[in-house]
């Protein structure tokens, strides 16, 4: 038999301290960044009762929650995502405040996938909800919002991809398809499978601008022009709409100066259920998959008895930590070593490094030799050896030299008693080599 | 700590390195379809060469087109390109069903073609629907699934075989098996016959979802040489 406590679970994963200064890192870059688009951090439950994520606008299926039960028996859920939670918050919490307002949050979703062990069962997201607006200026906002998150991760090649499922959603209402050859055209034309469109479409009593156009489909991705091509007669009222949509977000991101990095494509088709507009994904070099990914979902709030535009967008912050997978630099420290009956100073040196903003370790043991190889052995370059009766040496690790001198010179409290200290000479502070 | 200079280091070594052309990584299945697909890549002008050489090597790189061609299980083809570590797959439209992977499924190549099948007994044609707890052997169990859960709405026992799925209903381990079905010679042969046909099967021209945003241009390029070289036949 394995001993289990020895192992993580499939999917989930400690971070040790260098990944973790990434991690910590790229979220205080995002996080930086959504604040200053005035969005308020708020957090929610990790979980909730299942009823809250299951039902029809669940974008996430029964079988990815992990599920337990509450003392009376009710089924709940650990959260798969933020937005179904900070929307069931704002539609109950928040209800008559002044919109629209702007949530923001980081933390961990879960989801039970079934794969070897290689995909995240734990998962990291930062991410805004705009709540309150049906305006395509709001859509613009939070995919502006994302790309400057991604520009100031320092994530210069990169992809915005905007679709529009409303395109999708008016076509199909127009021709009146059932649910299971509206799914398995949705699928095809997501997973841009002209042959197996063909084989739907061709039995369809439809008029032949639109056939050609649903085979299309999944070659509708590039720029603006995509829109004029798919803008052929005979489209109903939601799919014309759909485009003016896009075409004004387009539009707004241009003007912001985006145009660069964004591309549209009307074949992303995935979680129609739970999106009713814009739907965005945004890719770069060397990750697999989606950094960041969002869209449009009017029908959410309703279901919490408060209908209401919306719009959001998470960032895969593990997904973003593969893109620097280099050695960051850390941050020196310095080590003070307490000789005998010198911990009280040697507490207050520490304290005064530590208020000035210095990184200060004591030094645990009583052996200077061992705090010494200690010391060069981690990322502690000089030691402050202190004792009891206030005298101070300084070992400059770098350059290999050491300094005597007493605490209250090094504090600086000399100073209050004699108001023009002599500029020491490092002739005076006692420099030797060791 | 660390600094945002430090980031920003990283990602600018790694842009100045894309200016280069990326090389595309296409994941064979290995077997006949990788022989077939080369074929295509040659036509169309890949340098493969190296590959039609005999030899244990799983990498293949052309340099002149920036092309590697790796020679993969044929059921990690989706795994390999879903996740990025091959930009384009050739694999059979069994495999991409069997693994369901989120995918750009581009082109169907018209060649590996065949069926797949739910087999047994040929006294059993037209009765499966009334044997309650039908045991189904298969190398495909998620295809098994589907097809009698979602498609015929029966509940089955699956068994999950790895190889000479025929003598399931020969030794008495299932009623029926789901598998691949090319002449049926081998079916015929332990006295199985087809009940019932799935759906057909041939090899496709599969893309990562990502690569398919970010070298559009190049792999768009090769999806419209191999769709005109299929077309054909």
């Amino acid at each position: 038999m394995s001993d289990w406590k020895l192992h993580t679970p499939n999917g989930v994963n400690d971070v040790l301290p260098q990944e973790c200064a990434v991690k910590k890192e790229i979220e205080n870059t995002i996080w930086t960044v959504f604040a200053s688009f005035g969005y308020k951090e708020v957090e929610t439950p990790s979980f909730e009762y299942y009823d809250c994520y299951s039902g029809e606008r669940g974008q996430i299926t029964q079988e990815t929650l992990y599920k337990f039960f509450d003392e009376q028996g009710r089924i709940l859920a650990l959260r798969p995502d933020f937005t179904t939670s900070i929307a069931r918050m704002a539609a109950t919490k928040a209800a008559g405040e002044i919109t629209p307002a702007r949530y923001m949050y980081t933390g961990s979703v879960y989801r039970a996938e079934h794969t070897e062990g290689v995909r995240n069962r734990e998962i990291t997201q930062s991410g805004i909800e705009l709540i309150g607006s049906y305006s395509a200026k709001a859509d613009a906002e939070v995919i502006a919002a994302a790309m400057e998150a991604v520009t100031a991760l320092g994530i210069e090649d990169f992809s915005m991809e905007i679709g529009q499922v409303a395109f999708f959603t008016g076509l199909v209402e127009q021709l009146g398809l059932d649910s299971d050859t509206t799914e398995k055209l949705r699928a095809s034309i997501d997973s841009k499978n002209s042959p197996s469109i063909k084989n739907i479409v061709k039995n369809l009593d439809i008029a032949d601008d639109v056939k050609k156009l649903m085979i299309d489909l999944p070659y509708l991705f590039g720029g603006a022009d995509i829109i004029d091509r798919a803008d052929v007669k005979g489209l109903n009222p939601t799919s014309k709409a759909a485009l003016d949509n896009l075409r004004e977000i387009y539009n707004l991101l241009t003007l912001y100066g985006f145009e660069k990095y964004i591309s549209l494509d009307l074949g992303m088709l995935q979680s129609i259920d739970y999106y009713t507009g814009s739907i965005f994904k945004c890719y770069t070099h060397g990750v697999g998959f989606p950094i960041a990914a969002g869209g449009r979902y009017d029908n959410l709030m309703g279901g919490f008895g408060e209908a209401k535009g919306a719009v959001g967008c998470a960032m895969g912050i593990n997904r973003i930590m593969q893109i620097y997978a280099g050695e960051p630099d850390t941050v020196a420290s310095t080590l003070v070593f307490a000789e005998k009956n010198a911990d009280g100073l040697a507490y207050d040196m520490a304290y005064n490094l530590r208020v000035n903003g210095c990184l200060t370790e004591m030094y645990i043991g009583d052996d200077f030799a061992d705090a010494e190889d200690y010391a060069k052995k981690t990322n502690n370059t000089c030691i402050l050896r202190v004792y009891a009766d206030k005298k101070l040496t300084i070992y400059d690790l770098e350059r290999g030299e050491a300094i005597e001198t007493d605490t209250d010179t090094f504090m600086g409290y000399d100073d209050m008693f004699t108001p023009e200290p002599e500029e020491l000479t490092p002739q005076d502070m006692g420099f030797r080599q060791f | 700590m660390l600094s945002a200079q430090t980031l920003l280091s990283t990602i600018t070594d790694k842009s100045e390195g894309k200016r280069i052309m990326e090389y595309l990584t296409v994941a064979l299945a290995k077997g006949r379809l990788a022989e077939l697909a080369m074929d295509i890549f040659i036509e169309i002008g890949m340098d493969c060469s190296e590959m039609k050489e005999k030899s244990r090597k799983l990498v293949f790189t052309d340099e002149k087109n920036k092309m590697k061609f790796i020679l993969v299980k044929a059921s990690d083809v989706p795994t390999y390109v879903e996740y990025g570590a091959a930009d384009i797959g050739i694999v059979g439209k069994d495999t991409l069903l069997e693994e369901n992977r989120n995918l750009y499924e581009m082109v169907d190549l018209g060649f590996g073609k065949c069926r797949m099948c739910v087999c047994g007994n040929p006294e059993l044609r037209g009765k499966l629907g009334t044997i309650t707890n039908l045991k189904v052997a298969s190398k495909y169990p998620n295809i098994a699934r589907k097809y009698f859960q979602d498609e015929k709405g029966q509940t089955i026992d699956i068994i999950k075989l790895n190889g000479s799925v025929e003598l399931g209903p020969l030794v008495g381990l299932s009623d029926v098996i789901v598998d691949i079905v090319e002449t049926g010679s081998t079916l015929h042969a332990n006295g199985l016959d087809v009940l019932e046909e799935i759906c057909e099967l041939s090899a496709r021209f599969v893309v990562n979802k990502v690569s398919m945003k970010m070298e559009r241009e190049r792999i768009l390029s090769i999806v419209k040489a191999f769709s005109e070289k299929t077309e054909v036949e």
